[in-house]
């Protein structure tokens, strides 16, 4: 289970997430991410056609996070697709492996410059209560 | 929380901020603002973030702030930093995601009269010419070589594919080239990412504008930069797109991991660096100057497609010559005098806009004898400003000025605020004509939404970083 929500910042764009284990933390960042792109996408019946690889490694959980969330930034702009389901094969706290899923689009509703670890602290703040937040530049 | 009563009051514009205020701060943080001002820049974190940008190894003289700061990443937005080629670091965060978001303004022969039942055509054809909106394709594809040429020569490429006047060059900071540019340390994945997209505009604040030049300040300056009462001007608002944001996020990730390896001890993530020095130091800084190459071709380019428009609306004869370019995102290797001794720095801007005065050999020969000019973008429906730097910005400042007016706003809450369909009445009733791809993303660069450009501007010129040269007064506005 998780859930994202779309809150305000001066200049861009701040998404809290929370969930019940740190797998779902990230699966509600990466659909958290869709919403930013292109609102309602992924809440309509899109059928997947588009599948890409992810293999990330960083220094910590926190970072992990983000560098995930900058690959699947990447991938959406260079194949014009909002990914909106994850399918994972490995998650440690500092490692990811999982494999992206989306269907194309004709065009994006934001321009986000980047995720960056502005704020972004991945807590478990009570057992099966892992939270976030993360700003994205716009 | 940081309190007024914690920084010193320098004078009614500057205030300082003490080196025992934060553990490890090497230099003091200075902020420019008024007192109300202060009070609104306390509200966030700006202050906060200019703190530990002087903590950070090799800093020289003070960590600024100018009056348009508001809360960036690591560095806060409208932050100026100077580093030691060595020990000095060089920090992806102390330039931004948008490397070479600049400005360019261009003036035409015209006067607002002219305008006169064009105003819509005119949009219009500003609109089909500069592609804009998110991931937009631009109309030039690159093969990897030609994509590695516009990396290292930047606008001179543009020119050499006749995109452009010969003279072009010579109106732009650097002259829209950074020799440093190194093609090799720019990803694949960036390449790709900006491969189609030269003479795009993106979305967000970015645009393509046609202002009246309102009130002139400074006639001298005025008159050196072809500028006069009533003038059809044209001012462009992007950076580097997709290849930029790449190269930033790419490096701020190597610097997070290397930081430790020097030593550098970081108070925020976001302030990941390197020593300029070092292996990665030198090649983000090369890969920065190729995403700064990319940025100038980009508004040569977009200036290619507005000169078009504009003869499409115009007829062929009518012409628009580059007063300048500015650079708002990027740092650069700059000599100054500290401490009596002339020591060559690792300028930083973060949303701050290079302000040279007369006689500094980097400003355009034709302008030399008055100084640089200086453009500050404000929010539509508002102003912008021409301003021209100084000798005091050169010993206080590391020749910089403001970069714009700064937000105010959420985006959300501007448009919770602003309905796109009444602002677009008002822009109207003042006289402006708006096209833009996005009803939503309009609501969102409202002009309630950003700081009065007005005050931003006269707490530059009473520091004496910039002089006041000329007002311009939004008419059309083009947006992605």
């Amino acid at each position: 289970m998780h859930s994202h929500h779309i809150a305000d910042h001066t200049a861009d764009i701040r998404l809290d997430v929370r969930a019940d284990s740190l797998l779902e933390l990230f699966t509600g960042a990466i659909q958290g991410l869709a919403e930013i792109l292109k609102p309602g996408f992924c809440r309509a019946d899109t059928a997947v056609t588009k599948r890409q690889q992810l293999k990330v490694t960083s220094l910590d959980v926190t970072t992990l996070l983000i560098d995930v969330l900058s690959e699947v930034l990447t991938r959406s702009y260079l194949d014009r697709t909002v990914f909106c389901g994850t399918s994972w094969t490995r998650l440690t706290e500092t490692q990811a492996e999982l494999t992206i899923l989306g269907a194309p689009t004709d065009g994006f509703q934001r321009d986000v410059k980047a995720v960056t670890y502005h704020e972004a602290d991945v807590r478990e703040i009570a057992p099966g209560q892992w939270q976030t937040t993360i700003v994205f530049d716009i | 929380m940081l309190t007024k009563q914690q920084l010193k009051k320098i004078s009614d514009w500057l205030w300082e901020a003490p080196t025992t205020l934060r553990a490890g701060m090497r230099v003091p943080a200075r902020v420019y603002a008024t007192s109300a001002m202060l009070d609104e820049v306390l509200r966030d974190r700006s202050v906060e973030q200019i703190l530990n940008v002087a903590t950070l190894p090799g800093i020289v003289a003070a960590a600024l702030v100018m009056p348009d700061v508001h809360e960036g990443y690591g560095f806060p937005i409208g932050g100026v930093a100077a580093f030691d080629r060595e020990p000095g670091i060089i920090s992806p965060g102390g330039i931004g995601y948008d490397i070479n978001c600049g400005v360019r303004l261009l003036r035409s022969e015209l006067l607002e009269a002219d305008l006169t039942d064009r105003a819509q055509s005119l949009a219009q054809a500003l609109f089909r010419n500069v592609p804009s909106g998110v991931g937009r394709s631009g109309h030039l594809r690159l093969t990897d070589r030609e994509l590695d040429a516009v990396l290292r020569k930047g606008v001179a490429w543009m020119l050499a594919q006749g995109h452009g006047q010969p003279e072009d060059a010579n109106y732009i900071e650097s002259s829209g080239r950074l020799p440093q540019a190194d093609p090799t340390a720019v990803s694949a994945t960036a390449k790709r990412r900006g491969r189609d997209q030269l003479g795009t505009m993106g979305a967000g604040n970015h645009f393509v504008e046609v202002d009246v030049v309102d009130e002139i300040f400074h006639a001298p300056a005025a008159t050196a930069f072809g500028l006069r009462p009533g003038q059809l001007v044209v001012l462009i608002h992007c950076g580097s797109r997709g290849l930029g944001h790449q190269v930033a996020t790419d490096y701020i990730r190597t610097m997070l991991k290397v930081a430790p390896q020097y030593g550098i001890k970081l108070l925020d993530r976001e302030l990941a660096c390197a020593p300029f020095a070092s292996l990665e130091g030198q090649q983000y800084f090369g890969a920065m100057a190729a995403a700064a190459n990319f940025a100038w071709a980009n508004r040569q380019l977009i200036t290619d497609e507005t000169r078009r428009a504009w003869q499409a609306v115009f007829g062929p004869s009518a012409n628009l010559s580059i007063v300048y370019d500015v650079a708002h995102n990027i740092a650069k290797l700059e000599t100054y005098d500290v401490d009596g001794q002339l020591r060559e720095l690792l300028v930083h801007r973060k949303g701050a806009t290079r302000a040279f005065p007369a006689g500094h050999p980097e400003v355009p020969a034709v302008y030399r004898p008055i100084g640089q000019p200086v453009l500050i973008p404000g929010s539509m429906g508002t102003a912008s400003y021409v301003l021209v730097g100084t000798s005091q910005a050169m010993t206080e400042s590391f020749g910089s000025s403001c970069h714009g007016a700064g937000r105010r706003m959420s985006r959300s809450q501007a448009k919770r605020e602003v309905q796109p369909n009444k602002l677009l009445a008002t822009l109207k009733i003042q006289g402006i004509t708006v096209a833009a791809g996005s009803k939503a993303g309009l609501a969102e660069e409202a002009p309630q939404a950003y700081k009065d450009v007005h005050d931003v501007v006269e707490v530059v010129q009473r520091a004496g970083l910039a002089h006041k040269v000329a007002r311009l007064r939004p008419v059309v506005v083009v947006k992605g």
